[in-house]
């Protein structure tokens, strides 16, 4: 008998650690720049139809999944699979909810670790009199490990996700978010004020921060008819909502037989999408554009929100003066760590309820399995960032695997299962009527789009399979050094992805032994 | 702001605020469940 027995403390917390779950780094540095990549203010509609048509039936989805294991003393996707689909493959697959989290979790608490690090940075004044290059210079020496602070911080992380883990769901996770929820809400509404209000010529500011605004909200509805726009959508929806990562299920699975998931998941899910839409999109592009103009501000989203974030925000807080500089970068760092904090110890919920349940670990046991496990597997993502290590982790596991794992637990639910027993699963102890058009979606609509999705990614995929942008690189170069470089970091990259199928084998290995255990006990 | 870009603004905010306030402030207000309340009555608090 499983020692786990753990449950939510109140409705509230549950609701509040699903929306911290979806509530990361990627609602303020990811959507706005995806949004002004893709139509401006236009993008939102191909947005809000993958969120109605993909997103919200993911949510219901992933809630009774994990509310019927947990009901069968299941509180990790591989024997939640294995219930629901009775053949031995879907256990296997299930493997994807926690491999995913795992392999995310490795370089997403780096990531958390810098905004301990900027924190700190900020509190004590380091970018205070700094240039543009001068704060730039610091990011560059941060990821390169120069000094103690990089290690510092990822070692605290680490530290502090795993005593909130050790704590339990009532007393550390759901404490976690009912204290960071509220104050990221709060540091973001202080922000994004701030940032609306810039005005032109004051503080060294070149336009209003009306005009940011304006240049991400300005519609061009010609793009609603690219495919790509479409692509960038569905994949910020899957991103955004933390939907076919795993982690719903096993925040589901230790809610009570009876227990609403429809307007448990509507919450959670909007509450998400408060923050990504009103609060993350009024942010960055604002103060930036605010500072720096609409040409530069497009040249550094090219290489994705992470660089202005942190590249460039700390500097352009330092023109607010001393005080509202300090205040600034507490509340923007701030406001990230506990966006992070509240989905990494999401990340580590399913590892804690798949060794507890099938392993009989005690809390502290498995708290601490998982941080040496994110300790070893993190490594050489902060050692070989520069050699691209980081990025390789986040594409195959953070990008290609929800995909596809979210294409196969549709599949499973609504046509192995079968739709009839799952939409008595999802409007089971509802409190609202969920409309019977979401029946329909659920079996058509959703997993077609995530067909379209993942076959949209295939070109890509396989261009990244086959380091097919290094090879250009490598037949441009001309100087042997850069030669021998880029192939140094070939290997860097295929190296990183046997240490990922490794792990992957690990954990199939993990739920062979733990079938076994069953089966015996069964006997 | 251009009258495109400001209708676009206010109305994709308003209307996730207002389907955001409308749930949760919906699943505040909800009663607690039935078999909560027996559990509470069969082993109270203390008792």
């Amino acid at each position: 008998m499983s020692s786990n027995t753990e449950s939510w403390g109140s409705r509230l917390g549950l609701v509040l650690a699903m929306a911290g779950n979806a509530v990361g780094f990627g609602n303020f540095l990811r959507f706005p720049v995806q949004a002004i990549q893709n139509g401006g203010g236009a993008f939102i509609i191909p947005y809000m139809v993958c969120f109605l048509l993909l997103g919200m039936p993911l949510l219901f989805v992933e809630w009774a999944m994990g509310r019927y294991g947990g009901q069968h003393g299941d509180h990790s996707t591989p024997f939640i699979f294995d219930r629901m689909g009775k053949h031995f493959i879907w256990k296997y697959i299930g493997v994807s909810g926690i491999f995913i989290n795992i392999g995310v979790a490795a370089y997403y608490c780096y990531l958390e670790s810098w905004t301990l690090g900027y924190l700190w940075y900020s509190i004590t004044g380091a970018f205070s009199g700094q240039t543009a290059e001068g704060v730039n210079l610091i990011f560059t020496n941060y990821v390169g490990l120069s000094g103690n602070i990089p290690w510092v911080c990822w070692i605290l992380c680490l530290a502090i996700n795993t005593w909130i883990l050790s704590r339990g769901l009532e007393d550390g996770v759901e404490v976690a978010a009912k204290i960071g929820m509220p104050l990221l809400i709060l540091f973001g509404i202080f922000l994004a004020i701030r940032a609306l209000t810039i005005t032109a010529g004051s503080d060294g500011a070149i336009n209003d921060g009306l005009v940011g605004a304006n240049f991400l909200w300005k519609p061009d509805f010609s793009t609603i008819w690219t495919a790509k726009v479409w692509l960038a959508a569905a994949g910020q929806i899957f991103f955004t909502l933390a939907v076919g990562w795993g982690m719903i299920h096993a925040y589901a699975a230790y809610i009570k037989p009876n227990d609403d998931v429809v307007l448990n998941s509507l919450s959670a899910g909007w509450t998400n999408e408060f923050v990504e839409v009103v609060l993350g999109a009024s942010i960055i592009i604002p103060i930036s554009v605010g500072y720096l103009g609409i040409e530069r501000v497009v040249e550094l989203t090219q290489s994705g929100g992470l660089g202005l974030g942190f590249r460039t925000m700390p500097f352009l807080f330092q023109q607010w003066g001393p005080v509202l500089a300090v205040l600034a970068g507490v509340a923007w760092f701030g406001l990230l760590f506990f966006a992070g904090i509240t989905s990494s110890l999401a990340m580590g919920t399913p590892w804690m309820g798949f060794m507890r349940d099938e392993f009989n670990w005690s809390r502290n046991k498995t708290a601490l399995s998982f941080a040496a496990i994110i300790f070893i597997l993190g490594l050489p993502t902060i050692l070989f960032y520069n050699e691209g290590v980081f990025d390789e982790f986040d594409y195959w596991v953070g990008t290609v695997g929800l995909v596809l794992a979210g294409l196969l637990e549709i599949i499973l639910f609504s046509w192995v299962f079968g739709l009839e027993k799952g939409w008595a699963e999802i409007t089971r102890g509802a409190d609202i009527k969920l409309p019977i058009f979401f029946k329909y979606v659920l079996k058509y609509v959703t997993p077609i789009i995530i067909i379209f999705v993942f076959i949209g990614s295939l070109p890509d995929i396989y261009d990244n399979l086959m380091h097919k942008s290094l090879y250009t690189k490598i037949a441009a170069a001309t100087n042997p050094a850069d030669i021998a470089a880029l192939q140094t970091q070939m290997s860097y990259l295929n190296w990183s992805r046997l240490l990922l199928i490794s792990v992957l084998l690990g954990i199939c290995y993990l739920v062979f032994l733990a079938n076994k255990k069953r089966m015996l006990k069964a006997k | 702001m251009d009258t495109s870009a400001l209708i676009m603004m206010i109305l994709s905010k308003g209307i996730i605020a207002g389907f955001t306030f409308y749930f949760f402030g919906k699943m505040l207000s909800m009663p607690v469940k039935k078999e909560e309340q027996e559990e509470e009555h069969n082993y109270p608090r203390g008792g």
